[in-house]
C-alpha cells in the first residue's frame, strides 16, 4: 500500500453506516465497551444468567458461551476489527498447533517469529504508522523534499480498543509454546476464549497462557465466596472509576488541554490530580475486569497493589501494572540479558527495556520519554542504592518510618513529574512544565481544590489502612448487614459522584 | 451466720449486654456471610433507591426541581406567615426571577393587603406555565391572582410539545407527566425516559443531590446552588451586582444575542403558543384566579433587535390578550438604561426594586384593588 494510502486509511471512529444490521443493532444496544455502564451490566447479567444455567457438565458449552458473549462484546463496537481479532486469534492458535508439533527447531523459530512478525505488523498498522508517517513527513520536509501524503492528526488516529494488551499475550504465547514452558493448545474455543475473553479483552490484565488456559480446563462450580470477592471488586473499580477518576478529570482535563491559560498554582493541582486519576482509571478498571471475571469463575492477575505507597521507583514498577511489568521482564528485560553482566549492561537493558514500555504506551514522543524517564530513574536508584551499602547510618535513617515517609513522597513527586510527558502532545507537556517551574499567572482551576484534597487523603486513608493490616481486621469482624449496605452505599455513591460527562478508560487508547 | 443469697449481687446494667460484640460476626461460615452480605447489599440497594424516588417523587420537590422546589417550600412558609393575605403570583421566566422585587411593591404587611410572591422559572415556555400553574394547584396553593409575563421570543415556539419537555424529564413527576400527555405526539417516549430516573435515581439526581450536600464539588460552570442561595423569601432572586461588569456585559449580551436576536428579528406568535395562553386564561377563569399579563423592561440594546415587522406581531398578540381574553396587559417602561441590565433583559438588583416598584404603583394596586374586591 502506498503511503498516501495509507494516510488516508485512518478515521476517528469505526464507520457502522455499512456493513450488517446486526451489528449496528448491537452497537445501539452496547455502544462502548465500558464496564461501568448500564448497558453492560445488563450484558453481563445476561451473560451471567446464560453460562451459570448451563450445567457443570457441559464446560466446552460453557467456554463457547463466553468466547461468542466476548465476541459481540467487542463487535459492538467494531465487528470489522471484532473479526480481525478473532482471525489473528485462529492464525496464532494455528502457528502454536504447528510449533508443537514440529520438531524442527529452525522451522520452530521461522513459525515464531512469523507469529511475532504478524502481531507486531498489525499492532504497527494501527498504531504506530500514524506516527511514523507523520515523522517521516517532518524528516521529509526538512530536506526540502515534498513527502506526497497529508499528516495526520495524532489525536484523530483511529486504534482499536485494547490492540496492545491482546497482542501481547499472542506473543508471550508463542514464545512460550516456542520455548516448551506450555503445550500448544489444542482446543481451538478454549484458546479463543484466552485471548478474547472479554473481562481482559480491551485494557488487561495481560494474562499468561499457562495461567488462563488452565483455568478453561477446570470446571466451574457456583461459589458465593468468589462471587461476593467478585461484587466487592467491580464495586470498588467503579467507585474509583466514577467518583475519583472522573471527578479528578474535571481538575485536570481542561489544564492539560491548554496549560498555558492557567496560572500555576491551578497546574501544580492539575498534575497532582492527574496522578490520582490515572491511578484510578486504570486500577478501576483492572479491579472491575478482575471483579467480572470472578463472577464466572476465573482468576485474574491483581494488577496494582498500591503503587503510590512504593518507597522508590523499582518498588512502583512492582506495584504498578503488574501483568505489563512482569510481561516487559520476562519477554524483552530477561532475553536482553537481565541483571547479569556488567552494570552498564544492566542499566542499558533497563533502559531499553522502559523505552519499549513507554512505546507500548503509545505512539509519540511523550510516551517514549515517559519510558525513557522511568528507565533513568531507575538507572539513578540502582546507583543510590550501591551507594547507600558504604552508607550504614544513611540506610538506617531511610529505613525510618519518617525516612520511609520522606522516600514515599519523593517517589509519588518523581512519578507524578512523569506523568506529564504521559500524553500523545509533548508540546504540551513541556508547557505544563514552564507553568510548573516559572511562577505565572492565569486563570484559576474550574472547581474548588476542597474536594480535590478531601479525595487525596481518602485515597491515601484507604490505602494506610490496607496496608497497615487493620482494614483486613475489621472486615473479618463486619457482621453480613454491614457488609451488604456498605456495598450498597459504595454503589450510591458512585452513581452520586460520578460527574454527568463521564470519561473514557485512559488505557482503551493503548 | 451465713446469710444465703439467692442470686449473685451485680451492679444493674444500663443496656442490655449484647451476647456478641457487633464487630464480631454472628456465623463462622465465610459462605453464609458471603451469602448474607451480597442479600443485604441488594436489599439495601433497592430499599435506599425506593426511598429515594418515592421522597423525589413527593416530599422533595427540591431534589427533583431546585428552581421549583425552593420556591414552592418558601412559599408554602410564607403562606404559614400571612393566612390572611390574599396570594399574588408573578409567573414567568428567568426575567421575571430577576424583576419582581415583592419586597419593593410596598403592599403594607396586614390582613386582606395583596402578598405578592415571585414564581418565575428560568426558561419557561408557556406550556410550562399552565403545568406550573396545575402543578401548585395540585400541591394545594390557591393563587387569588396571578400576572404572567410575555416573553416574546417565546412565543414563536412550534408545537407539539415532545419537544420542550423530552429533555426535562427529571423535573416531573408522574402526575406532570399524565398532565402532559394530551400535548403529546409520543407520550410513550416521556414516560419511558421519566421511568428511568425512577429507576435509578442516583444518576439522575446526581446534580441536585451532590449541590445540596457538597455544592464546592461541582465545577463553577455547573453549579445551580445559586438558584436557592440567591433566592430571598419572596422568590426575588435578585442578580449579583458584583457580576455585571461592562465586560461580562458585552459578552453575556453577545451570547443573548446568538440565542434571541434572530428570533426577535422575525418575530411571530404560533399557534401552539397561542392556544397555551387561552388555555392558561380559561384554567385560571375555571378556577376563579384573576389573571394578567406584563413585559419586563429590555436594554436599549435589546429593543433594537426587533424587526418593525416583529413588533407589529407583538402588538397584535398583546390586543388578542388584552381584547379577545379580556386580560390586563401592563406594558414594560422603556426608560432602562443599559447597565441596568446583566445581559440586555436580565435586570440587577436595584433597578429591579424601581421596577417592581413602578410596576406596583402604576399597574397592581389599581387591578388588584379591582379584582380583590
Amino acid at each position: 500500500m502506498s503511503l498516501p494510502l495509507l494516510a488516508e486509511a485512518s478515521a476517528a471512529e469505526p464507520a457502522f453506516q455499512s456493513g450488517f444490521a446486526y451489528f449496528r443493532w448491537l452497537h445501539e444496544l452496547l455502544p462502548a465497551p465500558f464496564f461501568h455502564t448500564q448497558a453492560f451490566l445488563a450484558f453481563f447479567a445476561i451473560v451471567l444468567f446464560v453460562y451459570w444455567s448451563v450445567p457443570r457438565r457441559f464446560q466446552m458449552t460453557r467456554v463457547w458461551i463466553l468466547v461468542i458473549a466476548s465476541f459481540h462484546f467487542y463487535a459492538a463496537w467494531s465487528y470489522e476489527l471484532a473479526f480481525l481479532v478473532t482471525g489473528t486469534t485462529l492464525a496464532d492458535y494455528i502457528f502454536g498447533r504447528i510449533m508443537g508439533h514440529s520438531e524442527r527447531p529452525r522451522f520452530r523459530k521461522l513459525i515464531l517469529f512469523t507469529s511475532i512478525g504478524m502481531n507486531l505488523g498489525i499492532l504497527c498498522y494501527f498504531k504506530y504508522r500514524g506516527f511514523f508517517l507523520n515523522e517521516l513527513f517532518d524528516g521529509m520536509r526538512k530536506l526540502g523534499m515534498e513527502p506526497g501524503y497529508e499528516k495526520m492528526n495524532p489525536l484523530a488516529i483511529f486504534i482499536p480498543f485494547g490492540i496492545s494488551f491482546y497482542t501481547f499475550e499472542a506473543i508471550s504465547y508463542a514464545v512460550d509454546v516456542y520455548k516448551r514452558k506450555i503445550p500448544a493448545e489444542k482446543s481451538l474455543p478454549r484458546f479463543l476464549l484466552f485471548i478474547l475473553f472479554f473481562p481482559h479483552l480491551v485494557a488487561g490484565p495481560i494474562v499468561r497462557a499457562g495461567d488462563l488456559l488452565r483455568q478453561t480446563r477446570r470446571a466451574k462450580r457456583w461459589n458465593w465466596l468468589r462471587v461476593q470477592v467478585g461484587v466487592q471488586l467491580f464495586l470498588i473499580g467503579a467507585f474509583k472509576k466514577m467518583a475519583i477518576a472522573d471527578r479528578m478529570a474535571l481538575f485536570c482535563d481542561p489544564v492539560f488541554a491548554s496549560p498555558e491559560q492557567y496560572n500555576s498554582v491551578a497546574v501544580w493541582f492539575a498534575v497532582l490530580a492527574y496522578a490520582v486519576r490515572i491511578y484510578c482509571d486504570f486500577s478501576g478498571y483492572s479491579d472491575m475486569a478482575v471483579g467480572a471475571a470472578h463472577l464466572l469463575g476465573y482468576k485474574l492477575i491483581n494488577n496494582f497493589n498500591m503503587p503510590y505507597l512504593a518507597a522508590n521507583v523499582s518498588d512502583f514498577w512492582r506495584r504498578w501494572h503488574i501483568s505489563l511489568s512482569n510481561w516487559l521482564r520476562d519477554y524483552i528485560f530477561i532475553p536482553l540479558g537481565g541483571s547479569r553482566g556488567s552494570r552498564w549492561l544492566n542499566y542499558r537493558n533497563l533502559l531499553i527495556t522502559m523505552t519499549i514500555g513507554g512505546l507500548w504506551h503509545g505512539a509519540a514522543w511523550g510516551y517514549i520519554l515517559w519510558g525513557l524517564a522511568h528507565g533513568l530513574m531507575l538507572v539513578a536508584h540502582k546507583q543510590f542504592k550501591d551507594y547507600c551499602e558504604n552508607k550504614p547510618r544513611l540506610t538506617a535513617f531511610l529505613e525510618t518510618m519518617f525516612g520511609t515517609g520522606l522516600r514515599i513522597c519523593f517517589t509519588f513527586f518523581c512519578v507524578s513529574m512523569c506523568w506529564v510527558l504521559f500524553q500523545p502532545e509533548l508540546g504540551k507537556a513541556l508547557a505544563i512544565f514552564e507553568k510548573l517551574f516559572h511562577i505565572q499567572r492565569g486563570q484559576v482551576l474550574p472547581l474548588n481544590n476542597r474536594s480535590l484534597w478531601y479525595t487525596v487523603i481518602f485515597l491515601f486513608a484507604c490505602q494506610w489502612l490496607v496496608r497497615s493490616g487493620a482494614w483486613a481486621w475489621i472486615y473479618r469482624r463486619l457482621p453480613a448487614p454491614v457488609l451488604g449496605v456498605g456495598y450498597a452505599v459504595c454503589l450510591c455513591a458512585a452513581l452520586v459522584l460520578a460527574p454527568d460527562n463521564g470519561t473514557t478508560f485512559i488505557y482503551f487508547q493503548f | 451466720m451465713n446469710q444465703s443469697t439467692g442470686a449473685p449481687l451485680t451492679r444493674p446494667r444500663l443496656f442490655p449486654r449484647l451476647r456478641n460484640s457487633v464487630f464480631v460476626r454472628p456465623s463462622n461460615d465465610p459462605v453464609a456471610v458471603a451469602r448474607r452480605s451480597l442479600a443485604w447489599g441488594v436489599f439495601a440497594f433497592a430499599l435506599a433507591t425506593a426511598a429515594l424516588s418515592a421522597s423525589i417523587e413527593t416530599v422533595l420537590p427540591q431534589v427533583r426541581d431546585p428552581e421549583y422546589g425552593y420556591r414552592l417550600v418558601r412559599l408554602r412558609a410564607q403562606k404559614r406567615a400571612h393566612p390572611n393575605r390574599p396570594l399574588v403570583l408573578a409567573l414567568g421566566t428567568s426575567r421575571t426571577q430577576n424583576a419582581i422585587d415583592p419586597e419593593a411593591m410596598d403592599f403594607p404587611d396586614e390582613p386582606g393587603a395583596p402578598f405578592v410572591y415571585n414564581f418565575g422559572q428560568s426558561n419557561i415556555r408557556p406550556l410550562h406555565l399552565r403545568l406550573f400553574l396545575w402543578r401548585l394547584h395540585d400541591a394545594g396553593i390557591r393563587p387569588d391572582a396571578v400576572f404572567v409575563e410575555v416573553f416574546p421570543a417565546f412565543l414563536m415556539v412550534p408545537g407539539p410539545a415532545d419537544a420542550h419537555f423530552r429533555d426535562t424529564e427529571t423535573l416531573l413527576t408522574a402526575g406532570d407527566v399524565r398532565w402532559l400527555t394530551p400535548h403529546l405526539d409520543d407520550p410513550a417516549v416521556l414516560w419511558r425516559r421519566w421511568a428511568m430516573t425512577r429507576i435509578d435515581p442516583w444518576s439522575a439526581y446526581r446534580g441536585s443531590l451532590l449541590a445540596r450536600v457538597s455544592p464546592t464539588a461541582i465545577p463553577w460552570s455547573l453549579r445551580v446552588d445559586h438558584q436557592w442561595v440567591l433566592l430571598n423569601q419572596r422568590g426575588f432572586n435578585g442578580y449579583p451586582p458584583e457580576e455585571a461588569t461592562d465586560e461580562a456585559r458585552t459578552r453575556k449580551r453577545a451570547r443573548m444575542y446568538r440565542d434571541f436576536g434572530n428570533a426577535l428579528g422575525a418575530l411571530h406568535v404560533s399557534a401552539t403558543t397561542e392556544e397555551a395562553y387561552r388555555d392558561l386564561v380559561a384554567d385560571c377563569r375555571e378556577r376563579g384566579i384573576r389573571v394578567a399579563f406584563f413585559n419586563t423592561p429590555e436594554s436599549p440594546v435589546f429593543q433594537s433587535w426587533y424587526s418593525p415587522e416583529s413588533r407589529a406581531a407583538l402588538a397584535a398578540f398583546t390586543r388578542m390578550l388584552r381584547d379577545e381574553l379580556g386580560c390586563p396587559v401592563f406594558d414594560a417602561p422603556t426608560d432602562f438604561a443599559e447597565e441596568d441590565f446583566a445581559d440586555g433583559h436580565h435586570m440587577l438588583r436595584t433597578p429591579a426594586a424601581r421596577f417592581s416598584h413602578q410596576l406596583a404603583e402604576q399597574h397592581l394596586r389599581p387591578w388588584l384593588a379591582e379584582v380583590l374586591k
